[in-house]
C-alpha cells in the first residue's frame, strides 16, 4: 500500500485530529465535511457528539427552528476572510439560548462553532426538542427534498453533501409533506486560497424549509381538463422519488 | 526546460541546503531556480548560497552568469503580524474584547484565538495559511513555460502545512491566468520523521499526527494538478534527531546516509525535477512515487566529488593563486591561458567601472574576496561552512589550468553590476569559486 493511503485511509477512530490541522479558513466546515464522509464505525471517538450536534442544528435549520442573523465581517479580518471569497458571516440563533449555536456553513449547509463544548447538545435539546422526536415525518421529508436538491447541483460539496445526509438520516419520502417555503443557501464550488478574476466562489441553492404555511401556494392543474389536482387529507401518499412526481388525478375529478 | 524548487520551512531549506551541495560539486549538471518561504528566519547557509548565487550574475537576468545560466534563490520574508495573539492580529482588538458574536468566533476557536502569533503559525495549518496570503503571490512563486516545479516541505508542522496547497494553488490560478503552458507540479511531502518536542508545542505529536492526515488530504482535495509526489517518513519508525540550533546556521553540517530524511528528500527532489516518463494519473493516490526510485546521484560518487572539489577549492583559494598569477612572469605556462584572460577580462571590466583609471592591485583584490566568499567574514557562513568537514588531498598546480575555466564576453556584461573595482572583483571571485567547485580537478 503507498504511503498516502497508508496515512489518509486507516481508520480515524482513536485519532485526535484538530480542525485547524486543514490549511484553510474553512478549517472546521471542511472537518465536519471529512468527518461525515466517513463510516460512523472508522470515525474520531471525540468528534462523535459534534456529528450529533450537526445533525441538530441541520434538523432545526429546516424545521425553521432557528434564527439566522446576518453579520458583514469588519476590518480587518475581512482582509483575511475576502481572499477565500467570505464577506460575511451567518449565525445561527435558538431562541433561548444567549450566544449564536452555530453558523452557515458554505460546505456542510449548518455547523456548531469552534468552540462547541460537550453540554451544548444537551442544553439546545432541554431548550428546544430535536425535531427527529417532535415530528419526524415532516422532517424526513425535508431532508430527502434537501438531498435531492442538492444531490443535482455542479458544486461539488452539494452533492457531497446530499450523500451524507443520505447516510446519516436514511430519510425517506413521505405522505404529509409539511409546509414549505424555499430559502437561498450559498455553497462553495470548490476548494481554493485565491479568487479567480471576478468568478463567484460559492453558488446560491435553494432549499425548502418547513413554512408556517400563511404563504400563498401554486396548486398544479390538469393540462387536460384543467381541474385543480387537490387531495383528500386520508389519501394515499404521492411517491416523490425525482424531480418528476406523477399525480393521478382523483376519481371525482375523473368523473367530470 | 527550466527547474525550480519551492522550498517551504525548515525542511524545505534543510532539503536545500543538501541539494545546492550536490549542484555546486557538479553532481547536477543543470541550474535551478529556488524559493524558501518561510516564517522562521532563513538559516545561515541558505543566506551565503542565496548572496553567492547572486554574486555570479554577469548579465541582465539574474539567471545568467559568466558563461552558463546559474542559480537564482529567493527568500521572500513572510509578514507576520507584530500583534501578539492571533485574535489580536485578526480583530485588531486584545482577545479578552472579543465578544461572543464577533465574527471571528465562526472561524476559530479560543485556543487558537489567544495563541502567541509565532505559536500558531507553527502548530496549525489553518492559521498560516489564513495569514500568510501576501506571500502566495510574490514575484519568486511566478510560473514559466517549459517549467517544471517541485515543493519540498513537511505536512506535520505549521508552516510549511500551512503554506503548502495554498502556495501550488496560487501558482495554478496564476499559471491559467497569464496562460503559462507545459508546466509540471510535483513535491517531495515529508511527513512524521521525528519526534517533535512538547515542550514547545503543547500535543506536539497529536498536533503533527493530525496536521499529517489532514494536510494530505486537503491536498488531495485541493490539488489535483500536482503530477507526482514522495512522500518522506509518515510511517514507520523513521525518528531522526533534529537539532534545531544547529540547523539555524547549517555550518558544516555532515552529510546525511543515504537512508536519512534529507539525503533522501534532495535526491527525490532531483528525481522529481528531470524525471519525465510517469504517465499522469488519474487517481492522487496512483501518483505517488515508490521509495525505490533510482537515485540521481550516488552517495560514494558524492563523497569522492566532495573531497576532490573541496580539497581543488581550498587549495586555489588559501595558496592565493590569483595573487600569484599576478607575479608570475610565466604566468600562462604555469596557470594556463584560460584563468589568465579570465582574469584579465574582470580585470578589463573594472577598470572601466573606475572611469579607465588603471587598478593595478585587482588581482589582489580578487584574491581578498576569494578569501573572505570561501572562508567567511564576521559571522557570515564562507562557501567553505557550507560543506561538511572533510579531508583534503594534495592538489598540484598544474591541475589549474586543466580546469575548464569559462570564457568571458565583456560585451555581455551588465554594467549596473559592475559598478566598482570592488564589485567586480568579488563577482570575478565568485565566478572562480564556482568553477573551481563544480570543474575543479
Amino acid at each position: 500500500m503507498a504511503k498516502f493511503e497508508e496515512i489518509v485511509d486507516k481508520p480515524w477512530t482513536q485519532m485526535t485530529l484538530f480542525a485547524e490541522s486543514i490549511p484553510h479558513l474553512l478549517h472546521w466546515d471542511l472537518a465536519y465535511l471529512w468527518i461525515l464522509e466517513k463510516q460512523q464505525a472508522v470515525r474520531p471517538d471525540k468528534w462523535k457528539e459534534r456529528v450529533e450536534a450537526w445533525k441538530y442544528l441541520l434538523s432545526m435549520l429546516l424545521m425553521d427552528h432557528l434564527r439566522i442573523n446576518h453579520l458583514p465581517i469588519d476590518e480587518p479580518l475581512i482582509h483575511y476572510t475576502k481572499p477565500f471569497g467570505i464577506d460575511s458571516v451567518y449565525w445561527l440563533e435558538l431562541e433561548g439560548v444567549r450566544k449564536p449555536v452555530g453558523v452557515l456553513s458554505p460546505i456542510v449547509l449548518v455547523r456548531p462553532l469552534p468552540d462547541y463544548k460537550r453540554t451544548n447538545l444537551d442544553t439546545w435539546r432541554n431548550i428546544a426538542k430535536d425535531p427527529i422526536l417532535e415530528d419526524e415525518q415532516a422532517l424526513r421529508h425535508l431532508l430527502q427534498l434537501t438531498a435531492n436538491t442538492l444531490e443535482q447541483q455542479e458544486s461539488s460539496f452539494a452533492a457531497r453533501l446530499a450523500h451524507c445526509i443520505l447516510k446519516e438520516f436514511n430519510p425517506a419520502p413521505t405522505g404529509n409533506a409539511p409546509n414549505t417555503k424555499s430559502v437561498q443557501f450559498s455553497f462553495l464550488d470548490r476548494l481554493a486560497w485565491s479568487q479567480r478574476g471576478d468568478e463567484p466562489r460559492s453558488r446560491p441553492i435553494p432549499l425548502l424549509l418547513r413554512g408556517n404555511g400563511g404563504e400563498n401556494y401554486w396548486v398544479p392543474r390538469c393540462e387536460k381538463c384543467g381541474d385543480l389536482l387537490t387531495r383528500l387529507a386520508n389519501e394515499r401518499p404521492i411517491p416523490v422519488d425525482s424531480e418528476i412526481v406523477t399525480i393521478e388525478m382523483r376519481e371525482m375529478s375523473k368523473s367530470k | 526546460m527550466s527547474y525550480k524548487l519551492v522550498c517551504i520551512g525548515g525542511t524545505g531549506q534543510m532539503v536545500l541546503h543538501y541539494y545546492a551541495q550536490l549542484y555546486l560539486l557538479g553532481l547536477i549538471e543543470e541550474p535551478f531556480e529556488a524559493t524558501v518561504v518561510d516564517t522562521d528566519s532563513v538559516i545561515g547557509s541558505i543566506r551565503t548560497l542565496r548572496d553567492f548565487f547572486s554574486d555570479l550574475q554577469y548579465g541582465a537576468d539574474p539567471a545568467e552568469g559568466v558563461q552558463n545560466n546559474i542559480p537564482v534563490l529567493a527568500t521572500p520574508t513572510i509578514p507576520i503580524p507584530a500583534d501578539d495573539k492571533v485574535g489580536k492580529a485578526l480583530t485588531g482588538r486584545p482577545i479578552e474584547e472579543i465578544d461572543d458574536r464577533h465574527s471571528v468566533r465562526a472561524f476559530f476557536n479560543e485556543e487558537t484565538i489567544a495563541q502567541s502569533v509565532n505559536q500558531g503559525l507553527f502548530a496549525r495549518p489553518a492559521l498560516s495559511s489564513v495569514m500568510s496570503e501576501e506571500i502566495f503571490n510574490h514575484a519568486s512563486l511566478a510560473p514559466k513555460n517549459n517549467n517544471t516545479t517541485v515543493f519540498v516541505g513537511s505536512v506535520i508542522g505549521g508552516t510549511s502545512g500551512g503554506l503548502l496547497a495554498p502556495i501550488v494553488d496560487a501558482i495554478k490560478e496564476k499559471q491559467m491566468l497569464d496562460e503559462i503552458q507545459a508546466l509540471k507540479m510535483r513535491a517531495v511531502l515529508y511527513g512524521r520523521y521525528f519526534t517533535p518536542d512538547n515542550n514547545i508545542i503543547p500535543d506536539a505529536i497529536k498536533r503533527f499526527n493530525s496536521n499529517q492526515l489532514l494536510v494530505l488530504k486537503s491536498i488531495k482535495e485541493a490539488l489535483q494538478q500536482l503530477h507526482s509526489y514522495f512522500i518522506v517518513g509518515g510511517t514507520g519508525s523513521m525518528d531522526y534527531a533534529r537539532d534545531p540550533n544547529v540547523e539555524k546556521t547549517a555550518r558544516q553540517l555532515p552529510w546525511q546516509e543515504e537512508n536519512e530524511p534529507f539525503w533522501i528528500g534532495s535526491q527525490a527532489a532531483e528525481y522529481l525535477l528531470k524525471e519525465n516518463v510517469i504517465p499522469a494519473a488519474t487517481e492522487f493516490s496512483d501518483r505517488e512515487v515508490a521509495g525505490d526510485f533510482e537515485r540521481p546521484v550516488s552517495r560514494e560518487a558524492a563523497t569522492k566529488a566532495l573531497r576532490q572539489r573541496i580539497s581543488f577549492t581550498d587549495s586555489f583559494v588559501n595558496k592565493k593563486v590569483v595573487h600569484r598569477l599576478a607575479h608570475e612572469p610565466w604566468v600562462t605556462a604555469i596557470w594556463g591561458n584560460k584563468l589568465t584572460e579570465l582574469v584579465a577580462s574582470f580585470w578589463n571590466i573594472a577598470v572601466a567601472a573606475e572611469g579607465g583609471k588603471a587598478v593595478s592591485n585587482f588581482p589582489n583584490k580578487v584574491s581578498d574576496a576569494l578569501t573572505n566568499l570561501w572562508n567567511g567574514a564576521g559571522d557570515s557562513l564562507g562557501l567553505h561552512d557550507i560543506f561538511p568537514p572533510t579531508p583534503l588531498q594534495a592538489i598540484l598546480p598544474a591541475s589549474v589550468q586543466r580546469v575548464a575555466w569559462p570564457t568571458v564576453d565583456e560585451s555581455k556584461s551588465n554594467r549596473i553590476l559592475f559598478s566598482s573595482a570592488d564589485a567586480t572583483a568579488k563577482r570575478a571571485a565568485a565566478t572562480i569559486l564556482f568553477t573551481t567547485l563544480r570543474k575543479g580537478i
